[in-house]
């Protein structure tokens, strides 16, 4: 264990090692950034022949009103729970682990909210017309509806996007002081402008640690609300399938699941990408395996009890769609779906070794991922295809604009992410220098 | 501007300094608490740390959340008492409502205000200083203090820093803070936000009127306005079966569509409203159907049976002969559903 002395010595070297991705380009970098804005081009060609040529160019028809952007919708608001429950929770439990992985997660946050809004774009049939989404009167005056649980989305969506930009920014105010310090060029102005002229006196610091002890509740309490009124975008309709009292409950715990598979993934990616070993130890990975038993439990008992009631009730509007998934039509993503969000991560994850294997917990975290993918759609596909008069039954899949444009939209987010891990100190520094001090004092 | 007369003292200590002997020995040169300012690269526990002069910020945060509630009621509440529109027999906005947009708007303000004061504070608090050594992140520990020009106590504190364990004592005349980045982006970010904000309302516009619609006294067009979006460009089944001719592929479609919801998917006479009725669908695959041919099965369906009602009207000739072949189809071994899958 380090001693204070040490912890104090070794802050020049913590500068070293967490600014450096800021001034590092290498060859492999610029590669990864084209591929990625070549696919970004494509999903933005797509998009923009769709805008052209008509919504007709998706799969949806009646009665599929929704599909694959809507489920992407869900995932990616699901994703960007990564970042609040990480940084939040953990704060609030004064969990010390939590200090390498905070802005990783908050990174993802701030860009999977981002492309979840560009998803509810791509779904709609005119987006020239995209302000009738804001609440405001018509030329007959008339608002829009507040029972609408779309209303309440727009609402909560809005400030969850705007309380996790600020919770993002807050702790970044002393890493954007440092940088302003050691990077030139292009960037130093922003830094500048972005540390608000911060000193690092006492004032300041408690100044920002309590706005950052009174906002992380706030936010939590944001988190669990956003994904709950998104889960009422499907509960409060009648749609069998949809219209149950468990579904908010069960959409918070499935973001959560999915947003910790997310960080495990960019956990390991950052780790080796700039060799940190010493700042992203297995103990992190191993904590989080912990947690992913935690969300894998409940979410598995959640499912069971929703699956349950419909199975026993036995309504046969409900049945039928539970066979679809089951035998019919959907048995083969869904048994995928429960192979990769409970089987796979309660037989691996709680055994201690596989926890603390980081490449294992990446391909934990890429199959939790596209389990919970498969899982949105299965929410949203099954009930619409399966309405309560039979003559509408229909099946959908896909049309390849739509899994181009969603393809463009998931690496428009690496990209972002890669992009702005060239501005924005990865690891949050100072809480790193602090939890070591922490640490040593122990 | 001429230099006002003060001076900024800043010291320089390594980390294992008792900070609270340093501002002790200052205060007794006689400084007063106020202007000392401890500065580190992390922040400071206990007796070190300094106490917030002004509103503390969590009454700030609660009182910005009732004004959120506020918004919420006179945006949700508003509404309904505004424009008292009955949609569905029900007033346009209900008390669980209320509460959610209220919950969220309480959020959304008390956090940003959050923020905003925080803003301020950290501004108002750093520009007391004008010291920054970039030595103090690499693990070093700092003290900034200012004092009147004139005197003797710049000299005492300076003696009393260098007592303490100084590195590094520098002094700076306060002059007027050089134009900083900030400064000079503000004003233009100013004018740019009014700017963008009215270019986003220009961009609103509120006529509904304007997208591609019948209008108002329009005599009926048999055709869809134009630029409306076609949705008719796609069949809804999307049979994956090619044993079964187009006829039957054809007659599943409509066998789905109009007989289902009595005969059910595999025509076994359970459909969904099949419980519901007086007399029970026929099982269309029993002996009796099994000997009927194509055209029988087409005379039915043209004619109806006991409480099974013509389809004359609904269904074309050509439609009905579709639909009787695949009828005729679902009692032999391997037949096209009307789900789309095979049955063997």
């Amino acid at each position: 264990m380090d001693t204070r002395h040490a912890v104090w010595n070794d802050m020049r070297g913590i500068n070293r090692d967490l600014l450096a991705p800021l001034s590092e380009v290498s060859g492999r970098y610029l590669l990864l950034v084209a591929c990625l804005a070549a696919l970004v081009a494509a999903g933005a060609g797509a998009w923009l022949y769709q805008i052209e040529t008509g919504i007709g160019q998706t799969n949806m028809h009646p009665p599929i009103f929704w599909s694959s952007y809507i489920a992407s919708f869900v995932y990616w608001i699901g994703v960007s729970h990564s970042g609040t429950f990480i940084s939040g929770v953990l704060r609030l439990t004064k969990a010390e682990w939590r200090r390498p992985v905070t802005r990783i997660a908050e990174l993802m946050t701030i860009i999977s909210v981002m492309i979840a809004g560009l998803c509810v774009f791509f779904h709609l049939g005119r987006v020239w017309r995209w302000y009738y989404l804001i609440p405001y009167p018509n030329q007959r005056e008339i608002w829009p509806d507040f029972r609408s649980p779309l209303m309440w989305d727009a609402t909560a969506v809005f400030t969850y996007a705007t309380a996790s930009t600020i919770y993002l920014y807050l702790p970044l105010i002393p890493d954007f002081a440092l940088a302003r310090d050691r990077v030139g060029g292009w960037r130093k102005p922003i830094y500048t402008l972005l540390s608000l002229g911060w000193k690092g006196s006492q004032r300041e610091w408690e100044t920002l640690n309590t706005a950052i002890r009174i906002i992380t509740p706030l936010i939590v309490m944001v988190m669990i609300s956003v994904h709950s009124i998104v889960g009422w975008d499907f509960g409060m309709s009648l749609v069998p399938g949809w219209h149950t009292s468990i579904i908010a409950p069960y959409f918070v715990v499935g973001a959560v699941h999915s947003g910790l598979g997310m960080v495990a993934i960019g956990l390991y990616v950052v780790r080796r990408t700039y060799g940190w070993e010493q700042y992203i130890r297995k103990e992190h990975f191993d904590k989080l395996g912990k947690l992913l038993v935690v969300t894998t439990l409940t979410l598995a008992y959640l499912y069971f009890a929703d699956q349950l009631t419909v199975w026993y009730g036995k309504k046969p509007d409900e049945m039928a769609i539970l066979h679809s998934m089951i035998t019919g039509d959907y048995a083969v993503p869904f048994w995928a779906m429960i192979a990769l969000i409970y089987i796979f991560p309660l037989a691996l994850l709680t055994n201690p070794t596989f926890r603390a294997w980081p490449v294992g917990m990446l391909c934990m975290g890429i199959g939790i991922n596209i389990g919970m993918y498969v899982e949105r759609a299965l929410i949203i596909v099954p009930p619409l295809t399966h309405p309560r008069l039979t003559y509408q039954w229909s099946q959908y899949f896909p049309s390849w604009i739509e899994l181009t444009i969603l393809t463009g939209a998931l690496a428009l987010a690496v990209l972002l992410y890669v992009l702005l891990s060239k501005f924005v100190p990865l690891i949050s520094i100072w809480e790193e220098k602090e939890g070591r001090l922490h640490a040593a004092a122990r | 501007m001429p230099p006002r007369d003060e001076l900024e003292l800043h010291a320089l200590f390594e980390p294992d300094v008792d900070v609270m002997n340093v501002r002790r020995q200052i205060a007794h040169a006689g400084v007063p608490e106020g202007s000392i300012h401890v500065l580190s690269p992390v922040p400071l526990s206990g007796a070190a740390s300094d106490r917030i002069a002004g509103i503390p910020l969590y009454v700030v945060t609660v009182l910005a959340g009732l004004v959120g509630i506020g918004v919420g009621l006179f945006f949700a509440a508003g509404t309904a008492a505004m424009y008292p529109l009955m949609t569905g027999g029900k007033p346009i906005v209900a008390p669980p409502v209320v509460g959610i947009v209220s919950y969220e708007t309480m959020m959304l303000v008390a956090i940003v205000t959050t923020f905003l004061t925080t803003v301020v504070k950290v501004r108002a608090t750093n520009s007391e200083i004008r010291f920054r050594d970039a030595r103090i992140d690499e693990g070093r520990m700092a003290v900034a203090i200012r004092v009147p020009m004139v005197g003797t106590i710049a000299g005492a504190v300076r003696e009393a820093l260098e007592q303490a364990g100084a590195i590094d004592v520098q002094a700076s005349v306060i002059m007027d803070e050089e134009e900083t980045v900030a400064q000079r982006v503000g004003p233009a970010a100013s004018l740019l936000l009014p700017i963008a904000l009215a270019g986003a309302l220009v961009g609103c516009s509120q006529d509904m009127q304007e997208q591609a619609s019948y209008q108002s006294q329009e005599a009926p067009r048999l055709h869809s306005p134009e630029g409306s979006i076609p949705r008719a460009s796609r069949g809804v089944l999307k049979a994956r079966s090619t044993s079964a001719g187009p006829s039957e592929e054809r007659g599943a479609a409509l066998f789905r569509i109009n007989c289902v919801h009595c005969h059910g998917v595999q025509g076994d006479g359970d459909g969904p409203v099949a419980p519901y009725l007086k007399e029970p669908p026929g099982n269309l695959k029993n002996d009796e159907v099994r000997a009927m041919t194509d055209e029988q099965i087409y005379g039915v369906l043209t004619e109806g049976k006991d409480m099974m009602p013509s389809f004359k009207g609904e269904l074309s000739a050509n439609e009905r002969l579709d639909l009787a072949r695949f009828v005729a189809s679902l009692s032999r071994p391997t037949t096209v559903r009307a789900d789309g899958s095979e049955d063997h």
